[in-house]
């Protein structure tokens, strides 16, 4: 459930507004050398700046632009093959899960965050976290940092309500942080008093086209000889609800301040996703490497601040030509160390192989689990089973990562008589079974006539050639086996026969009226 | 000269005949003749074990059982790789092994059975492991990859080869042929033995040959008297006529008809 809190005049709120978010995703990996644009309903939606250092700007159309970068062309030889500019499509889906995650990551500083993706941005309540951060400037820079980790651009901004902080983030002198994230030496003495003045200064025309400053709304404003904000604020309230609606009174109050501003703030998400997008394909794994170490190193770290453990991994690669793949990765435990990720995630990768160029990739896990805390014994001579076989289930998880579901084996007791019934081949616990497991299935058989049972088991009894037969001398007496009379009966004697290659155990099946042989005894 | 050769001298693998043998650590066999025959005075610790058989499944692993009783506890798992057949786990519990501690291994490839036998002996949580190899031509680097790992790991590690991959020189610290043979003469009539013939020890002397009784703790009864309730055991294929089954007629019957219905299918 989103928790909902009121604005008050105590509080401070940070907004975060990420004008190319979409750019930024693609321009984390590797800058390239050209121009990036990201293109909208054929126009130009956002520009890097080699772009807007061509003239080319949020708005021009494509046509204009592709013109644009080809006048300013620096490399005149028709034969050179690279374009000139690089246009991406605007995709939503991906601008929004990249929100998404900077909401997770924002988590990480204040309880109460609100995401607003209609203008792409977040707004972070810090009034409750100044004293764990050591105060409000080493917050501040601390979430920069964190941003600039990410190489994400972002405009901050701070103010006493919401949409105040984040229509000041829209001017450059008036906003109360400068560029590198620095508050403004305090002229009224408390933050809400400068806010406020401030905003007064802002003038109309700096302000973003959304409500309740639309494009109609601003000229009717504009023709009446409202210039600022302030001059907005100082007109009558009631005359303001019956020209301009209740509405637009209510957001200005919200502005200011003067009313409670609600605002839905996310809840920590119970699994993680984070996701790498690429310019150029990825072909090889060598290539793949580096961002399943970045993307790792996020996970582990997410890992440790919310104290879980994860027990399954999934990564999904997007292909240039739509076209999706995935690896999953099981441990048997749950654990946290991204070089235990890794590791596993190398073996499977080297199986896989990469059917075309790969746009993005993403890791993915849903099964967490809280983190078990274990009590270790001061001294390991004293043995301590239990520790060391939850290390040795990192043997298994190795290997079944490689050899696959049928190639790491265990054998399980069950309680019949026929002896290719007595044992199952199953696949192995993670940790050894309780010793004596083995012992407790096959109570009922006697351990003295175990003895006589040869090492080795054949898969299925062989029949045994008569000739084979001859050449061997029966050592021991018969040992009748008469079982299974309600399905098929089987009247077996078992004897101990040598030959010259060694002891076996054979059997003559009265039914079929055959010798065969089960088993060898060294 | 004289420098070059007493750096070599100082080196630790170097070895002289005239010196003690190095102190490793061994393993005793179980077998009081074969302990006496290797300088150790058991299976060399931490590095590989070569048994060299010409036919697998018949011997090597009576011949290694005492040891792996014993190591058993050091460590929550055992692990068999490629056995040429399914170990019989009522059989290794009454000899003293816990089946639960087994870790079978089955992998498809030869590069993968490498590559699992160097995980479980690097990973310290396996105390033996064996690993049955069809192939006999193995590359030295292989060999030594494996070794290393031993060592490193400090688990028991025995590699059963075909005997002739013998005439390969090999890094192992032992190697062994073996061959099963019958031992007429025994108390018993006839008991089985094994021929071993040690083709190399590092640090020690080789060549010794010796035949090993294997059938220890296996005393099995003579044919006897056969009990009354036991009808005569068909020695030919012609026997099969004059007996009289045990079986039901009912589930005589049942069982022409299977076989009948069988035909017509």
């Amino acid at each position: 459930m989103p928790r909902i809190q009121a604005s008050q005049s105590s509080e401070l709120w940070l907004s975060l507004r990420f004008p190319q978010l979409s750019l930024d995703l693609l321009l984390q990996q590797r800058v390239p050398r050209q121009a990036l644009v990201i293109a909208k309903n054929s126009e130009v939606y956002q520009a890097c700046d080699k772009a807007r250092a061509l003239g080319i700007n949020p708005g021009t159309s494509i046509h204009t632009a592709l013109l644009l970068s080809e006048t300013h062309s620096d490399q005149p030889d028709p034969a050179h093959q690279q374009a000139p500019l690089l246009i991406r499509r605007y995709c939503e889906n991906q601008q929004r899960k990249a929100l998404q995650q900077l909401a997770q990551m924002a988590y990480d500083f204040t309880p109460s965050v609100s995401l607003w993706q209609e203008q792409q941005s977040l707004l972070l309540e810090l009034s409750g976290c100044l004293s764990l951060f050591g105060g409000l400037e080493q917050l501040l820079q601390k979430i920069r940092s964190e941003l600039c980790n990410r190489r994400i651009t972002a405009v901050a901004s701070l103010a006493h309500s919401p949409r105040a902080s984040w229509l000041l983030g829209w001017s450059k002198k008036d906003n109360l942080l400068n560029r590198d994230w620095q508050l403004q030496p305090l002229m009224q003495g408390n933050i809400s008093a400068e806010c406020l003045a401030h905003l007064q200064q802002m003038t109309l025309a700096e302000l973003p086209r959304c409500p309740p400053f639309e494009q109609k709304r601003l000229r009717q404003w504009q023709a009446v000889g409202l210039k600022t904000l302030g001059d907005l604020f100082g007109l009558p309230r009631s005359s303001v609800a019956r020209r301009y609606g209740e509405d637009c009174l209510r957001q200005l109050d919200k502005i200011r301040g003067a009313v409670p501003d609600l605002q839905a703030f996310i809840a920590p998400r119970e699994d993680f996703f984070a996701e790498r997008h690429f310019l150029a394909g990825l072909e090889t794994h060598d290539m793949l490497r580096q961002p399943m170490q970045e993307l790792l190193r996020e996970f582990q770290q997410f890992l440790q601040r919310h104290q879980f453990q994860a027990e399954s991994l999934d990564w999904r690669f997007c292909h240039f030509d739509k076209s999706r793949s995935h690896i999953a990765v099981e441990l048997s435990n749950g654990n946290t160390r991204a070089h235990i990720f890794e590791e596993l995630t190398q073996l499977q990768l080297a199986q896989h192989r990469i059917q075309s160029p790969i746009e993005s990739v993403a890791l993915y896990s849903g099964h967490l689990s809280r983190v078990q805390l274990h009590n270790r014994p001061l001294f390991s001579e004293l043995g301590n089973h239990a520790a060391a076989t939850a290390e040795a289930s990192g043997l298994y998880d190795t290997l079944k990562s490689r050899l696959g579901q049928r190639g790491i084996l265990q054998l399980q007791g069950c309680d019949e008589h026929l002896p290719e019934k007595r044992q199952l081949l199953t696949e192995p616990l993670a940790q050894p079974a309780e010793l004596g497991a083995f012992q407790a299935a096959g109570i009922s058989h006697s351990a003295a006539l175990d003895k006589y049972l040869p090492l080795w088991l054949l898969s299925s009894p062989q029949p045994l050639s008569h000739q084979r037969r001859k050449n061997m001398t029966l050592l021991s007496s018969a040992h009748r086996i008469d079982s299974h009379w309600w399905q098929q009966r089987q009247q077996r004697d078992y004897f101990i026969a040598i030959d010259h290659a060694g002891r076996h155990w054979i059997y003559f099946d009265h039914v079929d009226k055959r010798w065969f042989i089960q088993g060898h005894y060294d | 000269m004289e420098s070059t050769i007493k750096q070599l001298l100082q080196l630790p693998n170097t070895w002289q005949a005239r010196h003690q043998p190095r102190q490793d650590k061994a393993y005793p066999s179980g077998f009081a003749a074969l302990d006496s025959n290797l300088h150790l005075g058991g299976w060399p610790a931490a590095a590989t074990t070569e048994l060299l058989l010409s036919k697998t499944g018949h011997g090597e692993l009576r011949l290694l059982l005492p040891t792996l009783r014993q190591r058993q506890h050091q460590a929550p798992w055992f692990a068999m790789i490629a056995p040429p057949f399914t170990p019989y786990a009522p059989a290794l519990e009454a000899q003293g092994i816990e089946v639960e501690r087994l870790l079978l291994i089955f992998p498809k490839t030869f590069k993968d059975l490498i590559w699992s036998s160097v995980q479980c002996l690097q990973s310290r949580h396996c105390s033996s492991v064996l690993t049955w190899c069809n192939r006999a031509a193995l590359d030295h680097k292989e060999l030594r990859r494996l070794q290393q790992a031993a060592t490193s790991g400090q688990s028991w590690f025995v590699l059963m080869r075909p005997q002739h991959a013998q005439h390969q020189p090999s890094p192992s610290a032992l190697r062994m042929a073996l061959n099963p043979c019958i031992n007429h003469s025994g108390r018993n009539g006839s008991e089985k033995s094994l021929d071993i013939k040690i083709i190399k020890q590092r640090g020690g002397w080789s060549g010794q040959e010796l035949r090993l009784n294997i059938a220890t703790g296996l005393a099995v009864d003579r044919i006897s008297e056969r009990p009354v309730y036991l009808s005569k055991l068909p020695e030919h294929p012609a026997d099969h006529k004059n007996l009289s089954s045990h079986g039901s007629s009912r589930v005589l019957s049942l069982r022409n008809k299977q076989r009948v219905s069988a035909g017509r299918e």
